[in-house]
């Protein structure tokens, strides 16, 4: 009996190291916005800067790097279609992102569709 | 020197008092019970003309005297239509806040899709028609006079009309007119409204027409950028609540501030869409108005007409002057069904709501948020309002603040 218990909770513990194994795409890049002016109003146009690095400091270039955005409370996504441009050196460059309502929205970062970061910040009038 | 320490403290104590009896007092008078972000929310919504010139940075005839003069007299002219007979001001009447009160739009073609909106404020749009076809004013003028529902014209017949009759007053303006060599016939001429016509033209010949017929439309929007609503009940209150005027009591009634307090709570839902000084965001949704088999004339369709369009911003301006086109998100999914956010100011004279005028008043409305037609599997973005029946009554109370007069008059 103790026995099958035992084999539960490993498959259980399996089942989760398995739905976390997409965490392991953000450990080995890490991933960092910067220059949203805080606070982020409503119906403005915003650039902003992505760092995208290894563990080790390094620098991504070359990435196929996507951006989406939604309000958890609400059906739709971001009102634009921001645009990521490559810089340098893991340097990449998000114009066209806006937000046409007050309250919470969530950004996402993909990676070959993968997520890779994931920011939530707060827009105001 | 106790004395002195003791008249010190003294004045000390008294200044603490002063300092919080003048504090709580000011909360109760100044903010009536409004919190900071209440008060953030109503300065956002207070009429603001501060964004016109950055809305309309494609349009350089803005500002100028002469634009503004001949796009008045064009605004009023039947003489750019197929008909002879219908001016701008036919459908949207300057005596009603220049919105269709006469449904004029369907009595010029009964198979028309929509009513003429009214204009007071239009400037302050980022994008024109109900699904956003047009990403200018001065190209939504383009587009009504070509539009066979409308003016039912051509370029070529409103480019003819606008030399004939207005180049000896405005030879600025108007310079071209002397230059190009405008064919005596054939009456019309367009890629969309007389195609064989039109290419018929030499090219020179187009590309004259063209430049001339954008200087009209410039010159419509730039008298448009004029039309203003006045200041309503709702911006003075709230000009007296932020500056701590004592007389804000007076300028709203309990139920309307009851109806405002509703207006501004996010679980009600209209602050999420009905943001800005104009009362709306510019955004696209699906609120659950769009017709099962009937042709759709919603964002996605206006989407693909603006981005073939020929006056749309990036085919006569530079890339950094049209950014919500550069930008402009085609999601299939959230685009289908969605339609333009109306503003919400100068109702008063409207005679029918949403897209299709489904509605002839705001009761009606309201109790369409209450309790929304969605349909399975279609994307919506809006959830049932909660709103008692007295506080369907406050709402609509606070939407009636904010019928204003025109300003420009």
């Amino acid at each position: 009996m103790s026995n099958r218990i035992s084999s539960m909770i490993a498959a259980l513990l399996a089942c989760c190291a398995f739905l976390g194994a997409p965490r392991a795409v953000a450990a080995e890049a890490v991933a960092r916005l910067d220059g949203l002016p805080a606070p982020v109003l409503v119906n403005q146009f915003y650039e902003c800067l992505l760092l995208v690095t290894d563990a080790d400091g390094t620098g991504l270039p070359g990435l196929r790097l996507q951006i989406r955005g939604r309000m958890p409370e609400h059906a739709h996504g971001l009102p634009t279609a921001p645009r990521i441009s490559e810089e340098s050196g893991g340097h990449y460059r998000i114009r066209g992102l806006s937000f046409n309502m007050p309250g919470r929205w969530v950004i996402e970062i993909l990676r070959d569709g993968k997520p890779l970061l994931r920011q939530e910040l707060t827009v105001q009038f | 020197m106790s004395r002195t320490l003791a008249g010190f403290f003294g004045l000390l104590v008294l200044s603490v008092l002063f300092l919080v009896f003048h504090h709580v007092h000011a909360a109760d008078d100044i903010h009536g019970g409004w919190s900071e972000d209440d008060i953030r929310n109503m300065r956002g919504l207070r009429l603001s003309v501060a964004g016109i010139a950055g809305k309309n940075r494609s349009n350089e005839l803005l500002q100028r005297d002469d634009a503004i003069e001949l796009g008045r007299r064009l605004f009023h002219d039947p003489g750019m239509s197929g008909s002879g007979q219908v001016a701008c001001s036919t459908c949207h009447r300057p005596e009603n806040g220049y919105q269709d009160t006469e449904f004029m739009t369907f009595k010029l073609d009964p198979e028309a899709r929509h009513r003429a909106p009214g204009l007071l404020g239009v400037a302050l749009q980022d994008w024109f028609f109900w699904d956003g076809r047009a990403d200018s004013l001065w190209s939504q003028a383009l587009a009504v006079i070509e539009n066979p529902s409308e003016h039912a014209s051509s370029r070529l017949q409103a480019v003819r009309h606008l030399c004939a009759r207005y180049s000896e007053s405005f030879p600025a303006l108007l310079k071209d007119c002397s230059r190009v060599d405008l064919p005596g016939a054939p009456v019309h001429a367009s890629p969309l409204a007389a195609e064989e016509n039109w290419r018929r033209l030499s090219a020179a010949q187009r590309e004259s027409i063209d430049k001339l017929f954008v200087i009209l439309g410039k010159s419509i929007a730039a008298f448009e950028a004029g039309l203003l609503p006045g200041a309503s009940r709702f911006d003075l209150y709230v000009d007296a609540i932020a500056a701590g005027d004592s007389t804000a009591a007076a300028i709203l009634s309990e139920k309307e501030v009851a109806g405002l307090k509703l207006f501004l709570d996010a679980r009600v839902g209209c602050i999420n869409c009905h943001n800005g000084p104009m009362f709306s965001n510019s955004g696209f949704f699906a609120v659950a108005t769009d017709t099962p088999g009937q042709p759709e004339h919603d964002r996605r369709r206006g989407i693909e007409i603006l981005l073939n369009s020929e006056f749309n911003c990036l085919k006569w301006g530079a890339p950094e002057n049209c950014p919500k086109l550069l930008y402009i998100k085609k999601d299939e999914a959230e685009t289908a069904g969605a339609y333009k956010v109306p503003s919400l100011r100068n109702l008063r004279h409207a005679p029918a709501f949403m897209h299709d005028g489904r509605f002839k008043n705001l009761e009606a409305v309201i109790e369409h948020y209450r309790n929304p037609a969605t349909l399975p599997l279609r994307h919506v973005d809006i959830r049932p309002a909660a709103l008692f029946p007295h506080q369907r009554e406050q709402l609509l109370s606070f939407l009636n603040v904010l019928g204003t007069e025109d300003a420009s008059k």
